[in-house]
């Protein structure tokens, strides 16, 4: 009695069972969380057009569809996807705005989206379409961020792999429009100079840092405030960056997705080379005329087959029997032609006037190339190696084989390098004395001289 | 022993006196089944002493009063008989007393649905005592609770913990909140009917008992009706369906056993997505030893399993209406819930019966070990699923501090209309993201309970003589309670980073950092509760004064054992905590006076100091050891007068009362912008008072033997009585610029005196009419009136730094007395009326007694709100007075709002 009347019981109350169905706790896993179902039907283009002029809600019962190319992992972009219409090779991008934190969540990089277009703003600002809610400021409506329990209405995620975007590679000078929106690779790049050692973005402001390439063209990057890595400093080096390519009007900017889109490995880019030496260079003829002071000149002359900048070249002269440099002269920003002379006159219009053509150089007076005639004078290339000298330093010309007083001291023509040891061979030596085996003969300008030739 | 002198003190207070007495004798007989009734209970007019009639129903008891008096014979069921009996002198035999069952009695099948709304046990809980009070036949408590509770109507505003629930005199509340858990013995109706109540403060004869009451369950089968008793039940209320059946063994041998069992389920209940699924088994076997001695093995076993329901802004009220619950959403096309409560607590217990002429001593061990869990979805660098998130709702961009933007408002709510619940498919979406690789973003889990508990505990009844009772009590109870969080589920990811996002820290040190499912996570921590009672109680009874006097003494303590080693308080979660320990010491008293036998005068009193609840002793014990500073004893005071009115057809009582507790503890969590900083925050507030006070009033009054009128009423104020001490606690780990690096702050006194309690209705009038027909069948109806119903306020707002700008430091401009008050001034609910209606037949047909009963809910679907909560989020006074302006404010109170029309409907057969 006592068990059948327990089983009875038992029995009732599971029948109770049997009637109710409350869904006990074990869920089967949602494997089919994607859209599996819809299908594109129109193209960016086909929205962009829909726009004319001002802001307008889409009538228009379209899908597009996308991959994403964006990510707010690392804060670096917020409440917005931007999309292009290709893993590789797009032909359009598109952005939406959106009011939802971490939404990599559920639109990582690569997902296929498909965007149902009714409802939609569409709006456009500085030259750039997007797609969103609302957002109203100061008496004015703008596309804004999609409430968030919107978004299950509008935008759905492909049962697609997640697709690997290949970002499209191209150069800072080939940048245009339809490359906006889309995922781009830019290589050799490094930030410039001058902002190297700030963080990438000051704390909680949107921030801009310039990258530049070897040829000096430029783009913005701009980083938000509250990227994990705002404070993390700039890297040096240089190489290739991926980011999302925005434009404001016609100024280009990127934005990268986190760190991983930078690889800075390379060295920077080289300055270009302007300092070069030779010993090819050499004076050729220092004049002090007997008649005019004020045409004397020196003139280099350059033996070699080709042009040579004198960047970084120096004339130091060491007047009378000083050994100390009394005076130099800076031969930067210029460039001295293949079998060519380059002549610096201390007095320009005086040089015109008596030469009748102008000199390479005009410098002022007392410059080492308005020599009296008993200095000595050292030809100095941008490292810092003496490539020629005439005199003797140390010791004043006046009754030596360096005393061109008055006179003229040539080089002779044979002579096709520079020395850096005075050597009276290799010149011809006109003044006022004639000591040493110098001719004392005095030189009058023009007619004795020969500025420009050898 | 500290006791010993107590009660040598009650003897000397109350001196055995011997008089010639008289007996009273007679037999209680069911009218319609023609059976003697057990366990029916007769009681002399104007005494508290009750006598029980033995397995024949038949009583005898002794007295030394004359004159013209009552005699009132109640028993479980049956309609309560009032005798006018003359005393002369001479014994008495008052012969066969016919009872009629009482149809009504299926109304606490109705009831029990009732008791399921006290599950919303949040943080923010509310907790009616309807439970309570199904055993009483006071009208003004039967109206609290079968027509008040709908609305969270509270006696007396007391929260449930004031009231003490035994079973077979062994304690059964819950040290962590101090409220009995309904749930342990839910379903179980037919055998948990056989109770005892007590009101107020009035002597309990099982122990000090609690100050809105004491229920006490006796499970003894040998009381319990005999026979197998079937029922089915339907609802739109918490629950659906419910079949119930029980069977208890008759006979006079010396074996008495009972067995019940009972189903409980519902897709979902009158508030959307809140399913239920319950399942209850119950066996109690008696053995009497001899003729004194009894024993009794009682199991119970009650499941319940069922989806919660949320607190909603008016904004989302009336965007999704008042069954609305944002807490669960679709997954392959089944309803599934974020927050699932599931309790299962199984009780086992042993008691020992020793009744004699004068003397009952009841001995119980008892083990009750099992779980409590609740669910809800965990976010870890993701968006928050909750659909009314305040970022999701129109009025943030309404409220938007640029403009107000109306064209994507539109969108919002569009969006909300159609995604207004929780969206899985996004979650298994977002946890399947590749980026992560495996890393949950979301994962559901649950916050567990398990506690272990022992008590042992033996009470005395002594009768000294006819006019003296003493009952002497003494109990130990140990709970070992583990609290921890467990993965439940990964949401299609394939491990959980256990750490804490906010401050990138490590919830345990020393375990592994990636958790699986079923792993324990988050926190994990016992404590360790052990409380140790004695009680001494004397009732003593003169011509026209009875009178009692109760003490107590107990001592608690409290240890907090740390299982995982928190890196934010690496120095001080680990391993055992301090014990803190708690002495104290109750007294109460009560005189009744009787003018005649028909108007007696009461009054009674308590003092009490009492140990806080192990959720106000602990600032976080998630995370630390860190005991509220200074925490010391609450202190209880209350008095009350009745005076009570007995003629044959008008009856009532009108009680006043004034109770004040004081030294109390509460603890808060939120995320709050204070005038100091922005933070999560664990906000702790000492040295809290408050004032419960009132009059309650019913009156029922017997128009003719069929209709009987009654009248209820009650009005209350429940206030704040003082300026607490308010502090708050924040962890500082990872923080670039925390509020202040000490991790908390005095924010010093919360101006909060006078501010209302948020304890349901304070004010609360029902008139009812009910007709009985003499051919068993009956209706009912009853028109509420329920008003002064408030949310509760937010302390934190109530204290300096609400004044503060943080922008500045310095005050607000504005911030004037005059706007401060006005922006800070509480918020009364609207008050409303209910019209419910009940009825039922019972038939007997050839020795089988169906029944059935009907009732009605809100039949006018009256929409209304039973209680509410500031948000404690607009911590400084310019983002409040900004949010306030707004039609709905970002940071809105939040409210539960009641259930419209209602019906239960109950289909009992007992053979």
């Amino acid at each position: 009695m006592c068990t059948r009347i327990a089983c009875m019981i038992v029995v009732f109350v599971f029948l109770g069972n049997a009637i109710s169905c409350v869904k006990n706790q074990d869920f089967e896993s949602i494997t089919d969380a994607c859209e599996e179902n819809l299908v594109a039907n129109a193209t960016f283009a086909d929205v962009k057009a829909l726009y004319q002029g001002e802001l307008l809600q889409i009538q228009e019962d379209w899908v597009i569809q996308g991959y994403v190319i964006s990510s707010d992992r690392a804060g670096n972009f917020f409440s917005v996807l931007h999309f292009q219409d290709a893993p590789a090779e797009p032909i359009e991008g598109f952005q939406i705005a959106i009011d939802l934190f971490e939404s990599h969540l559920l639109f990582e990089p690569g997902s296929k989206v498909l965007i149902k277009t009714k409802g939609l703003y569409l709006g456009q600002s500085k030259g750039i379409f997007r797609l969103g809610g609302t957002f109203a400021a100061f008496g004015a409506t703008n596309v804004g961020r999609l409430p968030a329990l919107k978004i299950p209405e509008h935008i759905f995620r492909s049962c697609d792999q997640v697709a690997a975007i290949t970002p499209r590679k191209v150069r800072l000078d080939e940048l245009d429009n339809t490359l906006t929106n889309t995922l781009v690779t830019i290589d050799s790049l490094e930030f410039v100079e001058h902002e190297l050692g700030l963080p990438f973005a000051e704390p909680r402001e949107e921030t801009e840092r310039t990258l530049k390439d070897c040829e000096g063209n430029e783009l913005v990057l701009v980083n938000s405030g509250f990227a994990d890595f705002q404070g993390e400093l700039l890297p040096g080096g240089n190489g290739s960056v991926i980011g999302v390519l925005l434009r404001e009007n016609d100024d280009f900017q990127l934005v990268i997705r986190d760190l991983d889109d930078v690889s800075f490995s390379n060295e920077r880019c080289e300055e270009p080379v302007t300092e070069f030496t030779s010993n090819q260079i050499f004076f050729s003829e220092l004049a002090d005329p007997n008649n005019n002071a004020g045409a004397r000149f020196v003139e280099l002359y350059n033996a070699g087959n080709q042009p040579l900048d004198l960047n970084g070249w120096s004339i130091h002269r060491y007047t009378n029997a000083n050994t100390e440099v009394s005076s130099t002269l800076d031969l930067s920003g210029f460039t001295i032609g293949a079998l060519g002379t380059f002549v610096i006159s201390p007095n320009a219009a005086t040089f015109e006037a008596v030469y009748g053509f102008a000199p390479d150089m005009g410098v002022s007076t007392n410059s080492p190339a308005d020599s009296n005639g008993d200095d000595n004078l050292v030809l100095v290339d941008p490292f810092g190696s003496v490539i020629d000298v005439f005199g003797v330093i140390g010791e004043d010309g006046s009754g030596t084989d360096h005393e061109f007083e008055d006179g003229r001291a040539l080089r002779k023509v044979g002579v096709s390098q520079a020395n850096p040891i005075y050597t009276f061979s290799e010149w011809t030596v006109y003044n006022d004395t004639g000591a040493a085996g110098t001719i004392n003969q005095p030189q009058n300008a023009p007619e004795d001289f020969s500025p420009g030739q050898r | 022993m500290r006791l010993l002198p107590l009660f040598l003190c009650s003897f000397a207070l109350f001196q055995v006196i011997g008089q010639e007495s008289i007996s009273i004798k007679g037999k209680l007989v069911d009218a319609q089944l023609n059976r003697p009734i057990p366990n029916g209970r007769v009681i002399l007019g104007g005494t508290s002493l009750t006598y029980e009639t033995n397995s024949e129903g038949e009583f005898e008891l002794t007295t030394p009063l004359t004159g013209e008096r009552l005699l009132v014979c109640t028993a479980n069921d049956f309609i309560t008989k009032r005798l006018a009996i003359q005393l002369e002198g001479t014994n008495l035999d008052v012969g066969t007393v016919f009872m009629e069952p009482d149809v009504t009695v299926e109304q606490t099948d109705n009831l029990i649905t009732l008791t399921d709304i006290e599950l919303s046990d949040d943080v923010e809980a509310v907790s009616a005592s309807a439970g309570l009070l199904q055993a009483t036949r006071d009208i003004f408590l039967n109206r609290a609770a079968f027509d008040f509770g709908q609305a969270f109507f509270r006696v007396r505003g007391y929260d449930s913990r004031e009231g003490k629930v035994f079973i077979n005199n062994m304690p059964m509340n819950k040290f962590f909140d101090g409220r009995p858990q309904w749930n342990n013995w839910g379903g179980l109706n037919d055998v948990v009917r056989n109770q005892t109540f007590t009101n107020g403060l009035e002597a309990a004869e099982m122990g000090f008992g609690g100050i809105l009451g004491n229920t006490n369950i006796d499970t003894r089968p040998s009381g319990l009706r005999p026979g197998l008793r079937l029922s089915a039940s339907a609802s739109n209320r918490t629950y659906s369906g419910r079949l119930m059946a029980t069977y208890t063994s008759s006979g006079n041998s010396d074996w008495h056993y009972t067995v019940s069992g009972s189903r409980r389920w519902a897709t979902e209940g009158y508030i959307d997505g809140t399913h239920y699924d319950a399942f209850s088994f119950f066996g109690a076997l008696e053995y009497r030893l001899n003729e004194r001695n009894s024993l009794l093995l009682t199991s119970i076993m009650a499941k319940n399993r069922r989806g919660r329901s949320a607190a909603i802004t008016e904004e989302v009220f009336e965007l999704a209406g008042n069954r609305y619950n944002p807490y669960w959403g679709y997954q392959n096309d089944g309803m599934r819930s974020s927050r699932e409560r599931d309790i299962f607590e199984p009780i086992l217990m042993l008691n020992h019966y020793f009744e004699s002429q004068n003397i009952q001593i009841v001995t119980g061990v008892s083990y009750q070990s099992g779980s409590r869990a609740r669910s809800r979805l965990g976010y870890f660098n993701a968006p928050n699923p909750d659909p009314t998130y305040y970022r999701y709702l129109p009025s943030f961009y309404i409220n938007n501090p640029i403009g107000a933007d109306f064209t994507n408002a539109a969108l919002a709510r569009e969006g909300f209309l159609q995604n207004p619940q929780i969206n899985w498919n996004n979650l298994y979406l977002a946890n399947s993201n590749t980026v992560n690789q495996g890393k949950a973003a979301y994962v559901l889990q649950n916050d567990i309970v398990e506690d272990a508990r022992f008590s042992v505990n033996s009470v005395a009844n002594l009768s000294m003589g006819h006019r003296f009772l003493l009952d002497l009590g003494l109990g130990h109870t140990q709970t070992n309670s583990a609290n921890f969080a467990e993965l439940d589920d990964l949401l299609g990811a394939d491990f959980h980073e256990d750490i804490d996002p906010f401050s990138n820290t490590r919830n345990n040190i020393n375990g592994p950092l990636n958790k699986e499912e079923g792993d324990v996570f988050s926190y994990h921590y016992e404590v360790e509760a052990t409380t140790l009672n004695g009680f001494v109680q004397a009732r003593k009874q003169f011509d026209k004064w009875s009178a009692f006097f109760a003490a107590e003494a107990s001592r608690t303590t409290y240890r907090r054992t740390g299982l995982f080693q928190n890196e934010r308080f690496s120095q001080n979660s680990l391993g055992k905590g301090e014990k803190i320990d708690f002495s104290n010491f109750g007294a109460k008293g009560g005189l009744t006076y009787k003018i005649t036998a028909r108007h007696w005068l009461r009054a009674q009193a308590a003092y009490l100091t009492r140990s806080p609840i192990v959720q106000n002793v602990f600032v976080n014990p998630r995370e630390s050891h860190e005991v509220v500073p200074d925490i010391e004893s609450e202190t209880v005071s209350s008095v009350d007068m009745d005076y009570f009115l007995r003629l044959p057809d008008l009856t009532g009582r009108i009680s006043g009362f004034y109770t004040r507790f004081q030294n109390a503890t509460d603890i808060n969590f939120f995320f709050v912008d204070s005038g100091l900083g922005s933070d999560f925050v664990q906000e702790v507030i000492t040295d809290l008072d408050r004032v419960h006070m009132g009059i309650e009033v019913g009156i029922e009054y017997q128009v003719s033997p069929a209709v009987e009128l009654s009248l209820v009423a009650n009005v209350g104020k429940y206030l704040f009585a003082n300026h607490p001490a308010v502090t708050i606690n924040f962890d500082t780990a990872g923080q670039e610029e925390p509020i202040a690096p000490e991790g908390n702050i005095d924010l010093g006194l919360a101006n909060i005196k006078g501010y209302r309690l948020a304890q349901g209705p304070q004010k609360a009038v029902a008139f009812g009419v009910e007709y009985r027909d003499s051919d068993y069948w009956w209706v009912g109806a009853t028109a509420n009136y329920l008003a002064n119903n408030y949310a509760n306020i937010s302390t934190i707002t109530r204290t300096q730094s609400f004044l503060i700008d943080p922008e500045t430091g310095q005050r607000f401009v504005d911030a004037t007395e005059e706007n401060v008050a006005k922006l800070l001034q509480q918020q009364k609910l609207d008050d409303f009326y209910l019209l419910n209606l009940v009825g039922g037949k019972s038939w007997l047909i050839d020795g089988t007694y169906v029944s059935i009963f009907a009732s009605i809910n809100n039949v006018f679907e009256a929409t209304f709100r039973t209680g509410g909560y500031e948000q404690s989020r607009n911590g400084n006074f310019g983002q409040l007075q900004q949010d306030n302006l707004r039609n709905n404010p970002t940071f809105a109170p939040k409210y539960w709002y009641g259930y419209g029309r209602t019906y239960f409907l109950n289909v009992a057969v007992s053979f």
